[in-house]
């Protein structure tokens, strides 16, 4: 399936090709991927390194499945910039401390 | 000079301006009449070693909103009065002569007649006021806008680098200012006493535990969120939200917002040989903070926060850095509220006064209201007279004032903050949003429970930490490290002799919310204006196409009534 992701800030690198901005890495990947956390496993990124992640526009964890078409935002560590719970799926023990675990319940 | 009465002893900042407007100014009064007080107070920490706590309270009440209003600033000249061991200015009755600049050092209080430095640009009265009285000093002034009694102008404050860059900006307190005849207060603590703290060996043992709370959390620490991309990471984070308002609240997301990215403005700003990262306060240790310059690394604005880009770029449909640099050099200049000055240009965009993306013609806008002339007037006060005035019918705005950078319609969480805010539409007084209202149409969360109180529970939370004189930025590490919240009331305590238990502190910043919420009925607010604009519940916002769908019951239920 065929899903467009985008890589922000030191994660663009990453990325096949950069937006206008050169700011914004962009791959297209045809990928086997059921949920998120496929894609940033097949993209050789670790779970840690990754913040925020939004699929169509909407905030959502790393169990949200994705679908042929969809769009998935990636960002790094260092822009986690909202509360842990301020949107659906925000619901996990992220940014306190490197050794816990994404996916984490409270 | 008065001494602290007994109830107030153990309050600080917004506890303390909101209990004084709320006790003082009678609620009907006309905000800019001869009843209405403007209160400085720095936060009960302010001026001590306590890490990134350098920030005072602005309060009186609103003419923007008719509300009680407390707007809050990180500067330095919050540190000096609590260096001098005030806590609080006062500023009552209406001076009819010329403006007035008040000079408060350790022995005495001076008035100068500041004609010499009215209708004039912030930029370059700073300058000469630091060349008259010493670059040691802290400044706090309104501008031009305010002389106009602009309901967009705010309270201007000194960065380090004594540019007029910091801002208690929100709800017109400028005018406020203005209004009773006074432009400037320049603080100079040399000499003064310091803040006085009752157990020293409390206080270390809370600012320890809030140091060690900070440097560990990813927002907060050296190298982490603020400290390299500033408050402007989040262009890029709410736009992929599809929250990012366009064009005067008209789409959610555009593609070009990624060339007024955070992190393509600290790339210039490095090239340019401006400064990334930077405090905004002695003692920060977050460093959220920079100086954006212009080619050549001249001209330093200071900083670009999140607010202000999105304000004056996409929410005008500007797309580039350089422009919003002027732009936010423009309003600090004339003492302007960013965010009410971005959604009020957005508005006269939408009613034909400019096209969107037209960053010439509102660089020239922003002269008008230099020159002080016709449109100038009405661009400073703020989008809904500019609605009024351009016939249009897409106000952003709740009690009056200007919506900030998050469409409520993908992020219904904080709709509800701007709804139920005592401030109007304001992203601080709860920005830990509501986690019941993310269960609002059926898909509830399984793992939380008692929404309503978690959600209570951060505004009152938010109230306490506008109290203590720490930035409101230190709550993304203690919200997750619960040792950081107890540093922070066990240095308040320190300091003050008491012993707050975090239920306590919680319950002071319910107390203080309850007393604003009172205010405001007595102003002729209820729940009828807890609301969002129509617009919101009827136009889809693009891309998600949702809109705000809270029932009015849910709005109501935040504060349990």
């Amino acid at each position: 399936m065929s899903i467009q992701v985008r890589l922000f800030g030191s994660l663009k690198d990453r990325a096949q090709r950069l937006d206008e901005s050169g700011y914004v890495g962009i791959s297209e990947i045809d990928a086997d991927a059921r949920t998120i956390r496929d894609i940033i496993s097949s993209l050789g990124l670790e779970e840690l390194e990754v913040s925020h992640t939004f699929l169509n526009f909407e905030y959502s964890d790393l169990d949200a499945e994705v679908d042929d078409g969809d769009r998935v935002g990636i960002f790094p560590r260092d822009m986690a910039l909202l509360y842990r719970w301020y949107l659906k799926g925000g619901m996990r023990k992220t940014y306190a401390s490197g050794k816990i675990k994404r996916g984490d319940s409270q | 000079m008065e001494e602290v009465p007994e109830g107030w002893k153990n309050l600080g900042g917004r506890g303390l301006t909101s209990s004084i407007i709320a006790k003082e100014v009678p609620a009907d009064c006309h905000p800019l009449g001869p009843n209405n007080k403007l209160v400085f107070a720095p936060g009960i920490c302010c001026g001590t070693k306590a890490p990134t706590s350098g920030r005072m309270s602005v309060g009186g009440k609103s003419p923007l909103t008719g509300t009680i209003k407390e707007a809050n600033v990180g500067s330095s000249f919050a540190q000096k009065v609590g260096k001098l061991g005030i806590k609080a200015i006062i500023v009552q009755g209406i001076n009819e002569g010329p403006y007035q600049m008040v000079n408060i050092g350790k022995d005495e209080i001076e008035f100068h007649d500041a004609t010499t430095w009215s209708n004039k640009g912030l930029y370059g009265t700073y300058e000469e006021i630091r060349a008259r009285f010493g670059d040691r000093v802290g400044i706090a002034s309104c501008g031009i806008a305010a002389e106009m009694r602009g309901l967009g102008s705010g309270v201007a404050f000194n960065d380090p680098e004594g540019l007029p860059s910091r801002y208690a900006g929100r709800g017109g307190l400028g005018a406020v200012m203005a209004s009773r005849g006074l432009k400037y207060i320049v603080a100079d603590d040399s000499g003064g006493p310091g803040v006085e703290i009752a157990n020293e060996g409390m206080f270390d043992q809370g600012r320890k535990k809030m140091t060690k709370a900070l440097s560990e959390h990813d927002i907060t620490k050296k190298n982490g969120t603020l400290n390299t991309y500033g408050t402007s990471a989040l262009i890029n984070v709410i736009n992929e939200a599809g929250a990012l308002p366009q064009r005067n609240f008209s789409a959610g997301y555009d593609e070009r917002a990624s060339m007024v990215s955070g992190e393509k403005k600290r790339d210039i700003i490095l090239e340019r040989g401006g400064e990334r990262p930077h405090g905004c306060h002695p003692g920060c240790i977050i460093q959220c903070s920079e100086v954006w310059v212009k080619e050549g690394g001249i001209d330093p604005v200071g900083v670009l926060e999140y607010e202000s880009v999105w304000s004056l770029g996409p929410n005008c449909g500007i797309y580039d850095l350089d422009v919003v640099g002027e732009m936010n050099r423009a309003c600090n200049n004339l003492g302007l509220d960013t965010i009410e000055m971005g959604d009020t240009m957005a508005v006269a965009m939408e009613g034909g006064l400019a096209e969107f993306g037209d960053g010439k013609r509102a660089i020239e806008l922003m002269k008008e209201i230099e020159n002080k002339t016709p449109i100038g007037r009405l661009l400073v006060n703020g989008c809904v007279f500019a609605g009024t005035a351009f016939g249009v019918s897409r106000v952003p705005a709740v009690k009056g004032q200007g919506l900030p950078a998050y469409d409520p319609r993908p992020i219904k969480g904080i709709g509800v903050t701007y709804a139920t805010s005592t401030m109007g539409a304001d992203h601080t007084s709860g920005y830990a949003i509501a986690p019941e209202i993310l269960g609002v149409g059926g898909k509830l969360d399984p793992l939380d429970k008692n929404k309503a109180e978690l959600s209570r529970n951060f505004q009152n939370y938010t109230a306490f930490v506008d109290c203590s004189g720490y930035c409101l930025f230190t709550t993304f590490a203690t919200v997750d490290i619960p040792e950081g919240f107890e540093g922070m009331v066990e240095s308040c305590n320190g300091v003050l002799g008491t012993n707050w238990s975090v239920d306590e502190a919680i319950a002071l910043g319910s107390s203080i919310v309850e007393m604003e919420r009172d205010f405001n009925i007595r102003a002729g607010f209820s729940n009828a204006d807890d609301r969002l604009p129509e617009f919101f519940r009827k136009e889809q916002l693009p891309p998600s196409n949702e809109v705000f769908d809270v029932p009015e019951e849910e709005l109501d239920r935040v504060y349990g009534k």
